[in-house]
């Protein structure tokens, strides 16, 4: 899986797949892109072994776009994330079990510790093949939780 | 930019399906209320701004180092 990852030349490819080919390539449309690539529609979810919980959001059109994302079923605080989302209307509880939530992790300069953008969660619907990134306006939900211990 | 003088109760229509009301105008703000569908996603600017420079920082470098493999390996509290 990573090789794909070492490989620094950008591999673009054109956005205007269907949804049956993203079905087959299992690669989520973000109609509005991701905030701050606004032009990047089609990701692709990547989970090796050796990462796991954590997985891979990469684009397809621009490869060099990777971020390290982790579902929140593994954060302790998930449940304040999906009451959040509930009451935003974003998900449904009774009628979401194709939709999983993600936050986009950032390792800090030194590498030594992982924060979590919380207020930001990534939508997956894996039913529709979408996604998309929210804005949780909380103060207890900041962008930068810390995941691991000093 | 196009400039549009409204007053409080008066709206402005974007497109077929998006509608943005003035509610109110006090303490130095004006309170706006929007009406779109579900999967427009609306932000105030600063936060947008703010999420796009955490996802930009977010990016991993083109080859994973051990480092980032360690911590990654270390868990979640």
């Amino acid at each position: 899986m990573y090789n794909q990852m070492t490989d620094s030349s950008p591999k673009k490819i054109e956005s205007g797949m269907t949804q049956k080919q993203c079905t087959q390539k299992n690669i989520f449309r973000f109609g509005f892109g991701l905030p701050g690539f606004e032009t990047l529609q089609l990701f692709r979810i990547i989970s090796s072994r050796g990462i796991a919980p954590f997985e891979l959001l990469q684009s397809e059109e621009d490869q060099r776009v990777s971020l390290i994302i982790l579902n929140i079923k593994y954060l302790p605080i998930h449940q304040k994330i999906y009451r959040a989302l509930t009451i935003a209307n974003r998900i449904n509880p009774s009628n979401s079990t194709s939709v999983d939530v993600y936050v986009i992790l950032k390792a800090s300069a030194d590498k030594k510790k992982l924060t979590a953008n919380v207020k930001a969660p990534v939508l997956i619907d894996r039913e529709r093949f979408t996604g998309q990134q929210l804005v949780l306006e909380r103060d207890d939900l900041p962008v930068d939780y810390q995941l691991v211990r000093k | 930019m196009l400039v549009l003088t409204r007053k409080p109760g008066e709206s402005i229509r974007i497109g077929n399906n998006i509608i943005i009301t003035i509610m109110d105008r006090s303490s130095g703000g004006v309170k706006v209320g929007i009406e779109a569908p579900t999967p427009i996603p609306i932000f105030r600017e600063e936060i947008y701004n703010h999420i796009c420079r955490e996802n930009q920082n977010a990016v991993l470098p083109t080859e994973l180092d051990s480092d980032l493999l360690d911590v990654l390996k270390k868990g979640v509290k």
